[in-house]
């Protein structure tokens, strides 16, 4: 919110609070203080003296040099009185009202009091034409050392108005002097005393006005060298005030830059903070992503689990297998040895017998030779020998037939074995090949548990990370709302710099006019 | 009378009158062990057809008595014996182009036309080719080579 600027005092005494000037002019007495001072000692000579004059016309009348008349002397005796009971109402009333500090009404009662105290003077003293006329002087004159501006002239209008209505009513008849009748000495002395009493209070009044002159020139000098010394600090002040405006100036334009960088700043702060934001809810969209796939990863390694116990059974089950085929295998081509030797010993029994076979043919043939030999009488053993000779070419054949089939079952059984030997050795093969699935298997299912439990981590490691990045863009909307107040102070703070440097400039201005 | 023989390739006949006797030839061995007198064997088809190849062993022996000394002539068969064959004498072209006088005719059995053979002409033959060159060979070492050389049918030994 903008403050108002709060503009610089030039007050730099406390005297220039006082309207002094003003003070001087429309009262020379100073303040009030001194002014019911004077009232004070003022209303106490008048009384001094009125009382004076009324004891000496009292004393005078008793002590019969005045020549009165028993009625009259009575009657002065009364007026005198009545005068001194005047004179103590009005010093009375004033001092009760300096007393409660009403200075201007003190100085009222005081001056129109004696106004009409002198108009009832003028009365009992002789009317218009005696001496108490004289008395009128008094608050005329008193009024310019208290009254302020016009109450001298106000008192000579209210005085003329009363002397021309005493003057009138006299003369109309309406009213007669006291001592009008008088005679003697008392009319002289009468003008004495009142020219005495009016004399005095007006030397009085001389002496006061003449005391509060001087104060005045003295309070006058004092002020005008107070006056010099708060020119002189005024003076030092304006040129601090030059200084200070030029500083101030300085960090007026120091801080307007500052401003318009700080608001730049706290600007691209806020636009960074969006971004930032932007991207950490892009990094949470991503990890709720990751986390989904890491579901689907522990589901599909659990899946791949429970395969991989069935294919280790499945494993285990062909290599029990295996190894049944394997000895089943070794026990076949135990046998089929077994055979190929046994065709082995048929063989040697058949090579036997083609030998017997053969033998026979040639003996059966060196026979015949010999029967031939013989002529007629070895015809009959040539028909033998014929006859074994075909014989023995019939068990040759027969041998020769045996003999290959039994190179057949040898071929055979030799193909058996090695039918069997490549059969076990393909087992032991498979054997090992179904030993290394097992392994591979094995190796298979501890990954899996480990891709589980990495999907597992990851899952809670997303979850964590997902929650971070919630609790970041939290933050960094925060630090965004903080970045736009930042900028919007800034911008306060440079209205304010630009106010404060168009004071300066005034203020430097002011200065130097 | 003539026996007819085959070898590896070919069938042969041979004349009665040229063999001493018909015997297996291990039977032949070990008879000219018994009686302490010189014998050599070679295959007869190896001598007559040396590019030809036979699987079959020759385990026949047509022996043949020449100047005390037997030699075993190895046949894969002998397979049978003709009373009267009617032998054929050979053309004279032909009789002058031949290099050894082994063959005496020719006969034709079975729409065959078979070779009849001068059985001691070839067993004189071994013997005059191999006198020189295996005359200072002893009869032990003979004995060991031709056991030896029981299958060796080109390498035929003289005792």
């Amino acid at each position: 919110m903008q403050q108002p600027m709060k503009q610089p005092s030039l007050t730099l005494d406390p005297l220039a609070e006082q309207p002094l000037f003003a003070r001087m002019v429309t009262n020379i007495q100073g303040d009030d203080t001194q002014r019911s001072q004077l009232l004070k000692h003022l209303a106490l000579a008048f009384a001094v003296v009125a009382s004076a004059g009324c004891a000496l016309i009292i004393l005078l009348t008793i002590l019969g040099l005045l020549r009165l008349t028993p009625a009259l002397q009575q009657q002065v005796i009364t007026a005198t009185l009545i005068v001194l009971l005047m004179v103590a109402a009005i010093v009375g009333a004033t001092r009760a009202a300096i007393h409660f500090g009403r200075g201007r009404l003190a100085t009222s009662l005081f001056l129109y009091g004696t106004l009409v105290y002198v108009a009832g003077v003028i009365v009992v003293t002789g009317g218009v034409d005696g001496p108490g006329a004289f008395a009128f002087l008094f608050p005329i004159v008193a009024a310019g050392l208290f009254g302020r501006s016009a109450d001298s002239v106000r008192l000579f209008v209210m005085a003329l108005v009363l002397y021309a209505a005493l003057a009138t009513l006299q003369a109309l008849g309406l009213i007669e002097p006291m001592f009008g009748a008088a005679g003697g000495t008392l009319r002289p002395l009468l003008f004495v005393v009142f020219f005495a009493a009016v004399g005095a209070l007006l030397a009085f009044v001389a002496l006061l006005w003449s005391r509060s002159t001087e104060h005045l020139v003295l309070q006058g000098r004092q002020q005008a060298e107070d006056l010099f010394q708060t020119n002189q600090k005024l003076m030092e002040k304006s040129f601090q005030q030059v200084e200070l405006g030029s500083e101030l100036s300085r960090a007026a334009g120091e801080l307007l830059g500052s401003s318009h960088e700080q608001a730049s700043g706290a600007t691209e702060q806020a636009s960074a903070v969006s971004q930032v934001s932007t991207t950490i809810e892009e990094l949470g969209s991503t990890a709720r992503q990751i986390a989904l796939a890491a579901e689907q990863v522990a589901e599909a390694a659990r899946q791949t689990l429970e395969n991989l116990s069935d294919g280790q059974d499945a494993v285990d089950r062909s290599i029990q297998a295996m190894d049944r085929i394997r000895g089943r295998v070794q026990d076949v081509s135990a046998r089929v040895l077994n055979l190929g030797a046994r065709s082995q010993q048929i063989g040697e029994i058949i090579d036997l017998i083609n030998d017997l076979s053969d033998e026979t043919h040639l003996l059966a043939l060196n026979a015949a030779i010999e029967a031939a030999g013989a002529g007629e009488h070895g015809r009959r053993f040539a028909v033998v020998a014929a006859e074994v000779k075909s014989l023995a070419n019939r068990a040759l054949a027969a041998a020769k037939e045996v003999k290959g089939v039994i190179a057949e079952i040898q071929q055979a059984t030799n193909a058996a074995v090695l039918a069997a030997e490549e059969g076990g050795k393909e087992v032991e093969r498979g054997v090992d090949l179904a030993h290394s699935a097992g392994q591979v298997m094995d190796a298979i299912v501890m990954v899996a548990e480990r891709t589980a439990q990495s999907s597992a981590e990851i899952n809670l490691a997303t979850a964590q990370q997902q929650s971070a990045s919630e609790q970041v863009v939290e933050t960094m909307r925060e630090i965004a709302d903080v970045a736009r107040r930042t900028a919007a102070g800034a911008r306060q703070v440079q209205d304010a710099a630009q106010r404060l440097t168009a004071t300066a400039n005034r203020l430097h201005g002011v200065t130097f006019e | 009378m003539l026996v007819v023989v085959r070898t590896a390739n070919r069938r042969y006949a041979v004349r009665r009158t040229d063999l001493l006797g018909i015997r297996r030839a291990d039977v032949a061995r070990h008879e000219a062990l018994r009686s302490a007198q010189p014998f050599a064997s070679m295959a007869l088809g190896a001598l007559l057809e040396p590019l030809a190849a036979s699987e079959i062993r020759p385990s026949q022996a047509l022996l043949v008595s020449l100047r005390r000394r037997t030699i075993a002539l190895l046949v894969e068969r002998v397979e049978e014996f003709l009373e009267q064959p009617h032998v054929h004498p050979l053309p004279a072209l032909l009789r002058n182009q031949l290099h050894q006088e082994w063959a005496v005719g020719i006969l034709m059995h079975e729409d065959e036309p078979i070779i009849v053979l001068d059985l001691r002409a070839v067993a004189r033959s071994v013997l005059l080719q191999r006198a020189g060159r295996e005359h200072a060979e002893t009869l032990v070492h003979a004995e060991i080579r031709d056991n030896n050389s029981e299958f060796a049918y080109a390498e035929p030994s003289l005792h």
